[in-house]
């Protein structure tokens, strides 16, 4: 379970740098949405994995971390009031700049040096 | 991250019942052990809806006056079937609201769920009758909702002042009424109802304007750019 | 009183969310009112903390009742409360300023300026790391919607990328907690210094992981080498008084650097003792190095502030990297320092900005300024005490900086570097103020209107505070000692916190 629970924590981290990366602001808020669930996972394995052990008193037998739990859901709001104005700040960007490129211009490189950096250029420019 | 851990959880397993009056460990944490962090994190949802709000404000995105296929929008912008069911549907939802708001002291819920379920309805008020349909008839005004939110959680905890105990100190007993029978009142549900009220403001706040923005055609004469 | 230590996280909080709410929120003019009277409140509340920190000893504010490290507590001790005693000074000040037209230009100005000094006082104060994360979100998205204030494309531009970096910082702050936690099963900074000692082997690894990712968290804030590029632009971009506010922001930054690595990885912390130091030193000289390079390419005398910010940090940091009592004195005395003289230079910059025309504040030939004596003799003494040059606190400020470094290795390398950075800034200050005040053509503009009397309160109070910081510096470095030796000495300042934990 915990291999398993790495890994997809590991994908998700992976995937999300990956996409924060790039030049557009879309894949970049994306980038950011899974890095933050990255980092909700993670936290909340920070208080170790347990089966049936549900944080209600008189519920179960043993009891996994509340604590975790309680840190993972205040991040959760926190994550998504953050993630709530990267958006619009994002469209902001996009109809006070003209475009959606996070430097607010796009490379100045033409079509065909776009092709050679692997494409990620290519949209429209 | 395997390893056996020796934490500070086990206090508040033993004393989330006898301390902070609830068997919702979690629900406890957040509203009683860990409610400052709780003022924070309404704090923060309740700045970023303001932000949000001062970033809209001057934003110019017109509506496409087609889709990606040249094709126009359809003229029935508000189906009535969506408009009957979700009009139906809004005590319900309120209903099931206040059902998790108030039994989240002691099963999974509380005011913050409460409140998304609450925005999620008034949401679907807007989806299916439009802004427009929607000012006439609610008039909330949801700057007030936020401010008041986050001034009835901090006064919550200013009221502990009053017996002399700090910030955020939690109370709770136990109360018996005709009828309803045994039931619990903690001072940790006000401060939940300030996180409701800012949850509510503050999505809101968000979607309602969002959901604004692209119902204005762009002006004619700026067609060329 | 025994709710002081809370005051200058609740007086922000409540003014801010009365702000939300009618009558006030409907008419500028009394939020401006109670804007002022809030700062004042905070202003008086922190100074009397500070007095009770002094004369009492640490205040300790258990939340909710409930002990740490089970709770969260606040911690007011000397170094919290002179930091926010500093806030506040700054908050007044430049409120000052703001009021007295600067604060149009879009909605919501009052609530959420307050909103970030709660954001930045809580940071100083709480004890508890995650905590401390709650408090550093509140104060980023609080500076997010400041940095937007008034618009334009140039702001929506920089606040883009500040934004962006920062939701990553927030990401790794959570990976570095998380793991802090997983290792040492606390959340409250002096347990977390008690249990890390007894770490040892692969924990110890794995909490030393977490521990340099946190650093890189705050080394964003600080603008630390590798992550400083955002600063110039956000900086010179931001609407003026919000400048000046975020001057102390790079401060949370180090500040939160030292409580960490001075307190919670220190030299008792076993495996983990000083972990911080080998990363520190290279970064701080190459962020002093960078920052005086930016200091001369500075083609406006906003980017120019910027970069002394980046200076200062540099500085600061070469000072927790010296990790000793003299070297965090010295850190205390120039933070207040240069906190306050960059804010005054940005104000300052403003105020030129806006009688010079479309020439703005860039270095460039153009009109006359209509107050010339004026401004001439503030951007004087701002550019003398951000140089360092006596009679003014910087050069108190960097002489004990120099005095703190230990070995001739560390003299050989802080020595040379501060004094090249000063250098640079003696060089670009001067040829800014010929330019700036000799070099131009024409009259005055007939539009460009004098600087207000609120506003020249302001930026007084703030130039006002650097030879105050000469006069009185025989008591202020000796407080700053005190401050210092506190932070060093592990016994008092974790086991003295935890009165509910059995050491």
């Amino acid at each position: 379970m915990e291999g398993l629970y790495a890994f997809c924590v590991g994908l998700l981290t992976a995937c999300g740098i990956f996409l924060a990366l790039r030049g557009r602001s879309f894949s970049v808020v994306i980038g950011l949405t899974l890095l933050s669930y990255a980092v909700n996972l993670f936290l909340f394995a920070s208080g170790r994995l347990k089966l049936n052990a549900a944080a209600v008193l008189g519920e179960s037998e043993q009891y996994s971390d509340p604590l975790p739990q309680a840190l993972v859901l205040t991040a959760i709001v926190i994550g998504f009031a953050m993630t709530a104005f990267a958006v619009i700040l994002a469209m902001r960007a996009r109809a006070d700049l003209g475009n959606d490129h996070v430097d607010g211009t796009l490379p100045v490189s033409p079509a065909d040096t776009a092709q050679q950096s692997g494409g990620n250029r290519k949209c429209n420019t | 991250m395997t390893r056996p851990l020796d934490t500070i959880s086990t206090f508040f397993t033993e004393n989330s019942k006898t301390g902070g009056g609830g068997t919702n460990i979690v629900n406890v944490i957040l509203v009683d052990f860990r409610g400052f962090d709780t003022l924070g994190e309404i704090t923060v949802l309740g700045i970023a809806a303001l932000g949000i709000y001062k970033l809209i404000a001057r934003m110019r995105l017109y509506m496409p006056s087609s889709d990606d296929n040249g094709l126009a929008w359809s003229e029935d912008r508000h189906p009535i079937l969506l408009a009957v069911i979700s009009q139906s549907l809004l005590p319900l939802a309120l209903l099931v609201s206040a059902y998790i708001f108030l039994r989240g002291h002691n099963m999974p819920g509380g005011g913050f769920i409460a409140g998304l379920i609450t925005s999620v309805a008034i949401i679907q008020q807007y989806v299916a009758h439009g802004v427009e349909w929607i000012k006439t008839r609610i008039k909330l005004d949801y700057q007030i909702m936020i401010g008041s939110g986050i001034g009835i959680a901090t006064l919550s905890g200013l009221g502990s002042w009053v017996f002399g105990h700090t910030f955020l100190s939690s109370w709770f007993d136990y109360f018996y009424l005709p009828v309803i029978g045994k039931f619990e009142l903690a001072s940790a549900m006000v401060f939940d109802l300030g996180v409701y009220l800012t949850v509510v403001g503050a999505t809101m706040l968000i979607l309602a304007n969002l959901g604004q923005l692209t119902t204005s055609e762009r002006p004619i004469q700026k067609e060329h750019d | 009183m025994q709710h002081l230590s809370i005051f200058p996280i609740l007086i922000p909080l409540l003014f801010g969310a009365i702000m939300l709410l009618p009558p006030i929120s409907r008419d500028i003019n009394s939020q401006r009112i109670a804007s002022v009277v809030g700062t004042l409140f905070l202003l008086i509340s922190s100074a009397v903390l500070l007095y009770t920190v002094n004369s009492e000893g640490v205040q300790l504010y258990a939340l909710g009742g409930w002990q740490a490290p089970f709770g969260i507590a606040l911690v007011a001790d000397k170094v919290s409360s002179l930091m926010v005693l500093l806030t506040a000074f700054l908050a007044f000040a430049v409120m000052l300023y703001a009021v007295a037209g600067q604060d149009k230009g879009g909605a919501y100005f009052h609530p959420l300026f307050m909103f970030q000094i709660m954001g930045i006082n809580g940071a100083f104060l709480t004890g508890d790391i995650f905590n401390l994360f709650v408090f550093f979100e509140v104060l980023l998205i609080a500076s997010y919607a400041l940095l937007i204030h008034a618009g334009g494309k140039q702001k929506t531009q920089a606040t883009m990328h500040y934004v962006i970096l920062n939701l990553v910082g927030s990401s790794l702050f959570l990976f570095g907690l998380g793991i802090l936690y997983g290792t040492l099963g606390t959340l409250n900074m002096a347990d977390m210094a008690i249990k890390v000692g007894q770490l040892e082997g692969e924990t110890a690894t794995l909490a030393k992981t977490g521990a340099l990712l946190l650093l890189v968290v705050f080394g964003l804030k600080a603008a630390m080498l590798p992550m400083h590029f955002w600063l110039p632009k956000t900086y010179a971009s931001a609407t003026a008084p919000v400048a000046a506010l975020f001057a102390i922001m790079t401060k949370v930054g180090v500040y939160s650097i030292f409580r960490v690595y001075t307190v919670l990885f220190g030299e008792h912390a076993g495996e983990l003792a000083n972990i911080a130091t080998p990363w520190l030193w290279p970064l701080a000289l190459l962020t002093i190095t960078i920052g005086a390079i930016g200091v001369f390419a500075s083609p406006s005398i906003k980017t120019l502030s910027a970069n002394l910010v980046i200076v200062s940090s540099g500085s600061l940091l070469a000072c927790a990297a010296i990790n000793s009592e003299e070297a965090t004195s010295a850190a205390l005395y120039y933070m207040v320092h240069s906190t306050l003289a960059s804010a005054a230079l940005f104000l300052i910059a403003d105020i030129m900005a806006r009688q010079r025309g479309k020439a703005e504040d860039r270095f460039v030939r153009s009109r006359p300024f209509v107050q010339p004596k004026l401004l001439g003799f503030a951007f004087a003494i701002s550019a003398l005490a951000l140089v360092g040059m006596p009679p003014l606190s910087g050069f108190v400020g960097k002489i004990m900086i120099l005095q703190a470094t230990q070995s001739s290795t560390q003299t050989m390398w802080v020595w040379p570097l501060i004094l090249l950075g000063s250098l640079a800034a003696l060089i670009t200050f001067s040829r800014a103020g010929t330019t700036l005040f000799w070099r131009h053509n024409g009259t005055a503009a007939a539009e460009a209107e004098p600087a207000k009397k609120l506003e020249i309160a302001g930026v007084a109070l703030l130039l006002l505070a650097s030879p105050v910081l000469v006069i009185f510096g025989g008591d202020m470095t000796t407080f700053t000692q005190q401050a210092a030796s506190y932070l060093h000495d592990i016994h008092a300042s974790a086991y003295q916190l935890l009165p509910g934990a059995a050491q």
